[in-house]
């Protein structure tokens, strides 16, 4: 008998484990945190002039050393508008005020949480390459290829991760539905009208349904550990 | 006869003010220097740069990223082609990668890698591993940045970037395939995939 076989015959708990609790609440915590503020490492499509050269999105914001996810681990300033919704430009220079910023990409938001709550977890930011070290590591289940679990509990990391999305979030269970508390990029959040440049955090919380059938859901990991 | 003495004599007339005759100022400890002063020096790429300089090794692999949440990749194959939804976007042809029209985009030269305009991209230098979340990564080379920062993919196919001043981390992309067969020609192409697109 293979171990995957065995692993999916294994009864699952039917409540969250100590330590999912412990990560979707880093999580929650990481979505009221505004000090730094939390932003979509996007520099080159935020509306955002995120290198304080004066210009929103300028050259400098483009090309490999501005690549999505490479603003990673350190804090950076930058200036705000008055009104979340409102870019830089919009306002004149006397009204704008300068924050501390961490930049980061969807995958973050499961990775730090489930650090924060001390559980072993994959460090890659690649969505593929996570859940498939996810499935290597003791004390977590992974479901892909079709397979999904009978419920999500709070906690469970979900991901798209097909042809045209890559995004992943981490589930709140609800008693009339899910949520996916997750950090959207820039051209994702201004689909939905949620952009704010000048916000102090990028994360959003969506009904499950809506994340599942705007992206698709390929990845469940559930820590069942200790 | 006379065509080389003359291409030997062009190839030594000073630039940057210096005078005839003078000694070449010894190579600077910093790796930045001597790529920034080749950028004054040579015009853009040219076939002929692509030709003398060390052939770029090729291995089939798949150089895949993340704008946002919109997954991007560049395919290498055997033969040199590199693709983009089936598209050819790119031909890696002796030191050179090549844009569909077969005008140079990147070349490495010893261990700099230019890219358009002979701008300097980088110098590869030799680093056996990279600490990343306090394990040791086995990378080979580095891809460093006039920056500092550098660049490095691992023999599993994750990718590191890794500044001056600070830890490296894992970025969001991987490449896929025999990575340590074509190490130098992954980390262009990803260097390539991240460059602005034309307007």
């Amino acid at each position: 008998m293979s171990v995957a076989a065995h692993k999916s015959e294994t009864p699952l708990p039917d409540a969250p484990s100590a330590g999912a609790l412990a990560a979707l609440a880093a999580a929650k915590a990481m979505m009221g945190q505004s000090t730094p503020a939390i932003w979509f490492d996007s520099w080159s499509n935020d509306r955002r002039d995120n290198d304080l050269d004066g210009m929103i999105d300028g050259p400098s914001e483009t090309g490999p050393s501005s690549a999505d996810g490479a603003h990673y681990g350190r804090t950076y300033k930058a200036r705000v508008a008055p009104i979340g919704f409102a870019s830089i430009d919009t306002f004149p220079d006397g009204m704008l005020r300068t924050i501390n910023v961490t930049y980061k990409v969807c995958i973050d938001i499961p990775i730090e949480s489930y650090k924060a709550a001390h559980i072993p977890v994959s460090h890659s930011r690649w969505i593929p390459t996570f859940f498939n070290e996810l499935k290597h590591k003791k004390g977590w289940r992974v479901w892909d290829h079709g397979r999904r679990p009978p419920s999500l509990m709070d906690g469970d990391v979900v991901a798209a991760s097909n042809a045209q999305h890559q995004h992943a979030g981490i589930v709140a269970a609800g008693m009339a539905y899910d949520s996916v508390i997750n950090l959207p990029g820039p051209s994702a959040a201004r689909r939905y009208g949620m952009f704010r440049p000048s916000g102090l955090n990028d994360m959003v919380s969506v009904p499950r349904m809506l994340f599942e059938a705007v992206l698709h859901i390929d990845f469940f990991a559930r820590w069942l550990g200790q | 006869m006379l065509l080389l003495a003359f291409a030997t004599c062009r190839q030594n007339v000073p630039t940057s003010g210096q005078a005839p005759g003078r000694a070449s100022p010894a190579p600077a400890a910093d790796v930045r220097a001597p790529a920034a002063a080749t950028q004054a020096a040579r015009g853009p790429l040219t076939a002929e740069s692509c030709r003398v300089a060390t052939a770029l090794p090729l291995a089939p692999f798949v150089v895949a990223w993340q704008e946002e949440d919109r997954p991007r990749n560049l395919s290498l194959a055997a033969d040199g082609s590199v693709r983009q939804r089936n598209r050819l976007v790119a031909r890696v042809s002796g030191g050179c990668i090549l844009d569909p029209s077969g005008k140079p985009v990147s070349l490495v030269e010893g261990d700099t890698a230019f890219g358009p305009g002979h701008a300097p991209i980088g110098t590869f230098r030799k680093q056996p591993e990279l600490r990343v979340d306090d394990e040791a990564v086995r990378v080979a080379e580095v891809l460093a940045s006039p920056d500092g920062t550098g660049t490095a993919v691992a023999d599993n196919g994750s990718v590191y970037l890794a500044p001056p001043d600070a830890a490296p981390f894992s970025l969001p992309g991987e490449i896929k395939g025999q990575v340590a067969r074509g190490r130098r020609t992954a980390l262009l192409l990803w260097e390539l995939g991240h460059r602005p697109a034309p307007r």
